[in-house]
């Protein structure tokens, strides 16, 4: 493993957005940032700024106000980026499923790297999701 | 000094003052990670950082930012090179600003909310330190005769017991371009931030790393000026060990204070910083220090 | 020879500025105007291979002069009476009518009952020393490159304005007689004659100032036409207590020569060449006339600012500094200086409009000047001619730049000038280098400031009030050059090629030719500093300030290499701006939350999905720092001075 793909593993920054759920896995993915938790030991670090972020966590699902915004945020990432999708809303729509005013998961609008079922998602299982999507690193060819 | 002896030391402040500055970097995150109850990154997380964000795709908000990443780590670079030189210490002090003004035309350069109000306080911030940043070198220069750093190393004798009113506004100045908290106006050095990281906002990848890289040399300058204050005589040791107990004090009120606003930092830097400054030069102009 | 060559100086550019009175033709006069300054440049280069030489001109000369004083005093009353009558009573007229009675008055009374016999010399008449060529070159070479561009200027300007008959001959002639008046001024050793061409100065400033003759402009002109005859009525005095003094004399050589210290009733007679210097120079409390001279077009506040007016004032100061040296006098100077440089420099942050920023700079920067004339060390005096020399290229160019943004953007006001630099590069470009120039290393102004620092930092108790003064201000002169560069700066990012910027010979080749001056001269300020400077530090009787290397200046207590850093500068900026390319795809719009629309596009989505234009603007802390706020102090800490002045030169201390 070259000294740049170890360095992307041990540093992903995560940019979180919140498509518009119930907040409840809002809630979850700060608790993962509490000292419980401390994911910084990973050498994560919760930013707030797209163009520094590695990796997107969108809670919610994706509806017809927030959808551009979503996509903009996607694109202001510099490559190599990673989506996470946090929450069955995320993930298909949830609860939300067939409102006419959302899409569904996020997926219909940017690719997605990994899911995380759960409503609402525990903070162990973002940890595992940010771990399992950092993998994919090591195939990134840039 | 030999030829060599400098060649040596100027190679060595460049390749060596980096990686200290990366490390100082992880330990404080460590440090703080620990004094907030957590476990924290490991200390070399700092060279993790930089080393990913040189490898992620460049995305540019304009040109002249770009130019202006450049110039403000070359110009840091040469005050450090300057510095290991032993040039004049007023020269070092005014490249290190003409490296703060690049910084914030970098920031001002994008149209971008962020971006515009990160620069515009990193220009308050540079109100109130450089002033106190060039004054702290008069009264080494009326103890030691001279602007040259060369002085210092003359003259036989260490700053701090007569100086050491221009060293604890020396540590005002540190706290302020570090960006910790009380002072974190412009931007925190933390990566997380609330006002998107200021004057960084526009900044990514290879750029980013750039800054960040400078900010590691600017830090590691800062903290070789303050380690002036102990350079000479059998002490010498402590040279080292100030400045970073200094350091460490300071991460501690990182973490016990708030942001204060902007026009406080100003009266505090030029009413605290400035008197301490002003009583020193007086006390050693009337021979008293 | 010299004869010839003083003819050329003083009394050539006045002569074709009585041609260009005549010339309706534009092309003529814009030959007639390139002629004189060709003449000017040249000759002030040959004063330079001439070195310093006394010269008394016949006596009839004296009674021309003489005569000629009181025409132009005569015409201020005229101008002042006719103003009372035609726009009524209003303070700036009244008190011209007062203060040039104040000062014709007791003139008249001195020459033609009290001395004695008429007219009064002084040997030598002229005196020409290197300060003298130092400024002369400034003058014939700068003032010639600002007539230059004045031709482009005012033609644009005329036909901005819809100007049906032409002012353009008048108006050049007073730019032309200006640039002989301050040749006559800084070569005069009489005091009656630097009396008239300090005069004739402010008869040109007068006119130049109201030349569009809108009601503004007049009134702005009356204010300095008051302000700057307070430096009359002082000098008028000074030339009294002088006569009166034991030396008996009008020569300013023997003034200084004999210095305060050894003849402590001199004090007086310097104090009020102070004053004299001080209006001229626009310091604090009197800095209104200055701010208001900004009414008149472009090129005249670039004269005024950079090489002729505000410059005679600080001429002076340097020229009578050793005069004083030793005295209380010469504290109270350093003081006054620097606090003018803080005061300034602080007031300057809150402005909005581009050439107040300016103005408020150059008087910051005179009062450094006078800082330096204060210190009156060997270091603070060199420091103190390089900054005139340095601040005048830099000054010069940015007025110029800022005369030729207007010309785009019909406009002075700096929000306006926002992401100039994607719509003129070139122009945005060499007016932020000229910005940086004022600012940063390795420029000369700065490695001034550094002298003066150095200067500073070591004359007695007081140097810790002067230190403080001008370090502080240093910090506030770096917030507004930045901002407005930034200003200049700020624009999204832009698919696309831009058009190309429209390039006008007379602006882009004047402002080239100026930011190579200021980096040329950077770079050469070794050998410019052995040339010019040095031997008028020896012939004013200091001692060495400097000793040279090679391309390095070395104080006796700090050393400064400008080429390295220069090298660096090289490196860490020009080659990235010439060498990075960015690629579209990698370009990237603004962070705007994700609400960002198409790149290019200045705009963002708000509520019901609007697009909404995005503005930014710069940070001028008006409340805090604003005139309205600051002047409520700084005009009475003016007044304070300067009745501390009369204080300290009536009673003098030990
Ligand atoms: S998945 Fe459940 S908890 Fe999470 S946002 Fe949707 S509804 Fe809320």
């Amino acid at each position: 493993m070259s000294i740049l793909t170890k360095s992307r593993i041990k540093s992903p920054w995560l940019l979180h957005y919140d498509c518009g759920g119930c907040n409840g896995c809002d809630i979850e993915v700060l608790a993962a940032l509490t000292p419980i938790y401390d994911i910084e030991r990973f050498g994560i670090v919760n930013i707030g700024n797209p163009k520094h972020a590695d990796v997107l966590l969108v809670t919610g699902p994706v509806n017809h106000r927030n959808k551009r915004v979503l996509r903009n945020l996607y694109e202001q990432m510099p490559e190599p980026k990673l989506v996470i999708a946090v929450g069955t809303c995320a993930c298909t729509g949830g609860i939300f499923y067939n409102c006419p005013n959302t899409l569904g998961g996020i997926d219909k609008i940017i690719p997605v790297d990994v899911y995380i079922p759960g409503c609402a998602v525990r903070p162990e299982a973002i940890i595992d999701a940010v771990v399992i999507a950092l993998g994919k690193l090591k195939e990134y060819k840039g | 000094m030999s030829t060599g002896w400098l060649v040596g030391s100027v190679v060595i402040a460049v390749i060596v003052a980096p990686l200290i500055g990366g490390l100082l970097r992880g330990i404080d995150r460590k440090l703080t990670a620990h004094m907030q109850g957590r476990i924290g990154p490991p200390i070399i997380q700092n060279f993790y950082d930089l080393i990913k964000l040189f490898g992620k795709k460049p995305m540019v908000a304009g040109k002249p930012q770009l130019v202006f990443a450049w110039g403000y780590l070359f110009l840091i670079i040469t005050a450090v090179v300057f510095f290991a030189l032993r040039q004049d210490l007023l020269v070092v002090l005014f490249i290190l600003g003409f490296a703060g003004v690049c910084l914030v035309l970098g920031a001002l350069s994008v149209k971008s909310p962020y971006s515009q109000l990160g620069g515009h306080r990193e220009l308050l911030q540079m109100l109130a330190y450089e002033p106190i940043l060039l004054l702290a070198v008069i009264p080494i220069a009326l103890k030691t005769g001279g602007f040259p750093i060369t002085n210092i190393f003359e003259y036989g004798q260490p700053l701090l017991p007569n100086l050491w009113l221009t060293f604890i506004a020396l540590v005002i100045v540190l706290d302020i371009v570090m960006k910790k908290s009380p002072f974190d106006i412009s931007s925190s050095e933390h990566a997380h931030q609330e006002i998107v990281r200021g004057v960084l906002t526009e900044y990514s990848g290879p750029y980013l790393a750039i800054i960040e890289l400078a900010h590691w040399y600017e830090l590691v300058l800062l903290l070789a000026i303050l380690g002036l204050f102990w350079i000479v005589g059998s002490l010498w040791w402590l040279s080292i060990l100030t400045p970073l107990a200094i350091w460490f004090i300071l991460l501690i009120t990182d973490n016990i204070c708030t942001r204060l606003t902007w026009s406080w930092m100003v009266k505090f830097a030029w009413g605290v910083g400035i008197s301490l400054i002003a009583l020193n030069i007086l006390v050693v102009n009337l021979g008293w220090m | 020879m010299v004869a010839i060559l003083l003819a050329l100086a003083i009394g050539f550019p006045i002569l074709t500025g009585v041609i260009c009175l005549g010339i309706k033709n534009h092309k003529a006069r814009a030959g007639v105007v390139s002629l004189t300054t060709l003449v000017l440049i040249v000759t002030s280069i040959l004063f330079l291979r001439q070195g310093s030489f006394p010269y008394s001109p016949p006596p009839t000369w004296d009674w021309v002069i003489l005569v000629l004083d009181y025409v132009i005093l005569a015409y201020f009353l005229f101008v002042a009476i006719r103003d009372f009558i035609q726009r009524g009573m209003s303070r700036h007229n009244v008190l011209a009518i007062i203060l040039t009675l104040a000062s014709g008055i007791p003139l008249a009374v001195f020459e033609f009952s009290k001395a004695g016999y008429l007219p009064l010399e002084a040997e030598p008449t002229l005196y020409i020393d290197h300060l003298s060529i130092v400024m002369c070159l400034i003058i014939s070479i700068i003032g010639s490159l600002i007539c230059v561009y004045a031709i482009r200027y005012m033609k644009d300007h005329e036909e901005h304005l819809h100007v049906e008959k032409t002012n353009q001959p008048r108006f050049f002639f007073f730019m032309l007689i200006f640039l002989g008046a301050m040749n006559g001024l800084v070569f005069s050793n009489n005091l009656l004659w630097l009396a008239f061409f300090w005069e004739m100065t402010t008869l040109c400033c007068y006119a130049l100032i109201r030349h569009d003759e809108t009601p503004i402009a007049i009134t702005n002109a009356f204010r300095a036409l008051w302000m700057c005859l307070i430096g009359g009525v002082g000098f008028t005095l000074a030339i009294i207590f002088a006569w009166n003094s034991p030396l008996h004399t009008l020569s300013l050589m023997t003034i200084i020569e004999s210095g305060a210290v050894a003849c402590p009733v001199l004090l007086l007679p310097l104090a009020l060449l102070c004053l004299a210097g001080f209006t001229k120079s626009a310091q604090v409390p009197i800095q209104g006339w200055l701010l208001g001279a900004m009414v008149a077009p472009t090129p005249v506040s670039a004269l005024l600012h950079s090489s002729t007016m505000v410059n005679a004032g600080v001429y002076l100061l340097l020229r009578i500094a050793p005069g004083f040296q030793g005295t209380n006098l010469s504290t109270f100077v350093a003081v006054y200086g620097g606090t003018v440089f803080l005061v300034t420099s602080i007031l300057a942050i809150s402005q909005s409009e581009g050439k107040r920023v300016l103005a408020y700079s150059t008087i910051g920067n005179l009062g450094l000047i006078i800082l330096c004339a204060g210190i009156n060390t060997p270091l603070a005096i060199a420091c103190g001619i390089m900054l005139i020399i340095f601040h005048a290229i830099s000054k010069g160019l940015l007025f110029l730049c800022a005369g030729a943004i207007e010309s785009h953007i019909w406009s002075r006001n700096i929000e306006d000038m926002e992401g100039l630099a994607a719509r003129l590069p070139i122009l945005a470009g060499i007016t932020i280098a000229g910005m940086l120039s004022m600012l940063v290393a390795p420029f000369g102004v700065l490695i001034t400031k550094w002298g003066a620092m150095e200067a500073a930092s070591g004359i007695g108790v007081w140097s810790t009030l002067v230190v403080i003064l001008l370090m502080a201000g240093s910090g506030a002169t770096t917030v507004f050059w930045t901002k407005w560069a930034g200003r200049l700066l700020c624009h999204s990012p832009l698919p696309g090629p831009r058009k190309p910027e429209p390039i006008i010979p007379l602006y882009h080749g004047v402002l080239i030719l100026l930011i190579a001056c200021a980096v040329v001269f950077s770079i050469l300020i070794t050998p410019i500093y052995n040339g010019v400077v040095a031997p008028a530090l020896a012939e004013a009787g200091y001692g060495v300030a400097f000793t040279t290397g090679h391309w390095f200046l070395k104080s006796p207590i700090g050393i400064f290499a400008a080429w390295p850093i220069f090298v660096v500068v090289a490196l860490a900026l020009i080659i990235p701006s010439l060498r990075i390319r960015t690629k579209p795809e990698e370009s990237q719009a603004a962070y705007m939350c994700g609400e960002n629309v198409e790149m290019g596009a200045d705009e963002f989505v708000a509520v019901a999905d609007e697009r909404t234009p995005l503005k930014t603007g710069g940070f001028y802390v008006e409340t805090a720092l604003g005139e309205k706020n600051l002047n409520r102090f700084v005009i009475p800490i003016g007044i304070v001075f300067l009745i501390v002045l009369f204080a300290i030169s009536v009673f003098p201390l030990p």
